[in-house]
Parts: structure tokens; C-alpha cells; sequence
């Protein structure tokens, strides 16, 4: 769990300082292009919000996927523990028993 | 209630998807320029894929970059490259004798002729390029390339001069300072690789971690994924 939530924020910060840094070099690139002033804003608004569309779109699907599989573990484990009742609990007072006898 | 304790249940999956959807149509809802920009650049990715550029464009812009000579930026370059060579060689580590003042005269030449030609290379590369025109094909799909650029080779960065894309002689610019690390992998990497370590005690020594009775299992874990990630690691280097 650990270990995923390293991943998914190493993505993140990943994901998000490639989005900026293209941002920043989205100008040098729309400038070799001698554009005038209004196409060159409307270019740079179309390809940031393609490049932020992309980013959201794939951090959205990460979290999602990574939360989706934590809740089905979660569930199953849920149903698990509704199945065996007291079971666990029963297991627990015998052993705290065995532990008393030998003590 | 279960056996006297409480017991915090999980919501139903029909419960947890409408759970989801409802907070998505929330938040889209209340901030609505950070959805319009989403919408925006969906649209943009699906139909933006520029002008196709007519017969007289792809003419002209054909001829001007049939006018830039990659040959002699190649050879000013390798110039600069033994010119700075000769002179890092005779240069010592704080001083600098007259055979080295003026190695260093001559590489500074040769970087300012290649500077010069790649400023030209430049410039006719730029006037090919308007006469394409921004939202022609062309513009598109550079500042596509230059976007999955960053985006797939593991999260490159680069820093300084922004002129990623451009192709001939840009291309081959060794001036553009690029500062690349792959973040994401490599810091996956780097904490899959010290995940194992961490369960070590304070006052055990590497050795003695690696060989302890009680700690043999997590040892066990750490060191294949160890060993495959740095055989990985040294792979790739």
C-alpha cells in the first residue's frame, strides 16, 4: 500500500512538472513560428489545455485504477470477515488461553 | 454490531459509483473554468490536428530548409569540439600559461562561428516555419511531439533554452543544456530498492540485518527485488 502510494505520487509530481515544463517551453516553440500576438495566445491556450486534458485524464485514470483495486481488496476482504463471524475471535481467546496455561 | 464491537462497512459498489459520479459532477459544477479547460483540450486532442498545408506552402517551406547546411554546422562544431579539448588539456586546475590563454582564444572563435551558424541555421528554420504557418500540420505536430517528448521518455525535464522539436539543426544543438531525469521511474525505483532496507534496526549494521534469524524474511523480500533492480539499473546506464 505503501509502495503504491510512493508510486502514484512520484507519477503525480512526475506528470505535473512535465506538464509545466512543456507549458514554459510551449512560447520559444510558438515563436519560431513568427505568429502574430492573438494566434499565438490562441495556440497556447489550445495546446496547454490539450497537454492538461492529457495529464488530468491519466492521473484521473492512475487514482482511479489504483482506488478501484484498494476498494475490491477492501470488499472482499469485508465479505471475508462477514463469512467467518466470531471465528477470529473465538481463535484469539483460545490462543490468549494457551498462552495463560503456559504461563 | 457485531459480536458487541462496531463495525465500519464499506459502501455497496452502486453506492461507491454514484458516490464517485455525483463528486465528479460536483466539483466540475463549482470549478468551472479548470472543467472548461478539461473539455477544451479534449476537444482539441480529438479534432485539432492543423491545416494541412497547400501545394505553394510545402513548397516553399520545402526550399528554405533545403537551404540550411547541416554539413557545415557539423564541421564548425566538431571545430569548437578540439579547439575546447586542446584547450582543456593545457588549461591547469587554477592557472592558465599563454599556450593555454590562447587555446582558449581559438576555442572561443570556433564557438562564436558555431554560434553564428546555428543563429542562421536558426533563423531559416523560423522563416520556413511561418511560411507553414502556427495551426498548419506542421506546428501541430511538433508542439505534439514536443509534448509526448516530455510526457513518455519517464517524465523527461529539460531546462534552459526551450527549443526541444525543432528539427535539422536544432536538432543536433549540443549547446541546448538539457538537464533529463526520468523522476517518476527513478524515484519509484529508488524507494522499491530502500522499501526493504527500512525495516532495519537502528543499531544493526547492514551485515547484520542481512544475516539476523528474526529479520530473515524481510532480507528474503529485499534482496531479489534489490538485485533485479539494480541489475536493471546498470542495464540501462
Amino acid at each position: 500500500m505503501k509502495m503504491l502510494m510512493n508510486v502514484l505520487m512520484n507519477f503525480t509530481l512526475g506528470l505535473v512538472m512535465c506538464f509545466f515544463v512543456f507549458v514554459f517551453s510551449l512560447w520559444a516553440l510558438i515563436k519560431s513560428y513568427q505568429p502574430d500576438t492573438l494566434t499565438a495566445v490562441a495556440f497556447f491556450i489550445c495546446a496547454a489545455c490539450g497537454a492538461f486534458a492529457t495529464v488530468a485524464t491519466f492521473l484521473v485514470g492512475m487514482f482511479g485504477t489504483a482506488g478501484g483495486a484498494v476498494f475490491v481488496v477492501a470488499k472482499v476482504a469485508e465479505q471475508n470477515m462477514i463469512q467467518n463471524g466470531g471465528n477470529g475471535d473465538n481463535m484469539r481467546r483460545g490462543e490468549q488461553r494457551r498462552h495463560l496455561h503456559y504461563q | 454490531m457485531q459480536n458487541g464491537r462496531q463495525v465500519a462497512r464499506l459502501p455497496d459498489t452502486t453506492t461507491a459509483i454514484n458516490l464517485v459520479v455525483n463528486s465528479t459532477a460536483k466539483f466540475a459544477k463549482n470549478h468551472k473554468i479548470i472543467s472548461g479547460s478539461y473539455l477544451l483540450g479534449i476537444l482539441v486532442l480529438l479534432f485539432g490536428s492543423g491545416a494541412q498545408l497547400t501545394y505553394d506552402q510545402q513548397r516553399t517551406y520545402e526550399n528554405i530548409i533545403r537551404t540550411i547546411d547541416t554539413d557545415i554546422e557539423f564541421e564548425a562544431s566538431s571545430r569548437y569540439g578540439n579547439a575546447y579539448n586542446a584547450y582543456y588539456g593545457s588549461k591547469g586546475w587554477f592557472s592558465c600559461d599563454s599556450l593555454c590563454t590562447r587555446m582558449k582564444k581559438k576555442a572561443d572563435e570556433a564557438k562564436r562561428e558555431l554560434d553564428g551558424i546555428r543563429a542562421e541555421g536558426f533563423s531559416r528554420m523560423s522563416d520556413a516555419k511561418a511560411s507553414a504557418g502556427i495551426f498548419s500540420e506542421v506546428g501541430v505536430n511538433e508542439a505534439r511531439d514536443s509534448f509526448w517528448e516530455y510526457f513518455n521518455k519517464g517524465k523527461k525535464v529539460s531546462l534552459g533554452p526551450a527549443m526541444e522539436g525543432v528539427e535539422g539543426v536544432c536538432a543536433s544543438s549540443s549547446t541546448l543544456t538539457k538537464t533529463t531525469f526520468q523522476f517518476a521511474k527513478r524515484q519509484s525505483m529508488w524507494d522499491a530498492l530502500f522499501v526493504g532496507m527500512r525495516s532495519m534496526g537502528r543499531n544493526e549494521s547492514t551485515g547484520e540485518y542481512m544475516v539476523s534469524e528474526k529479520d530473515e524474511h524481510h532480507a528474503c523480500e529485499a534482496l531479489p527485488i534489490t538485485f533485479v533492480l539494480l541489475t536493471r539499473f546498470a542495464r540501462r546506464r
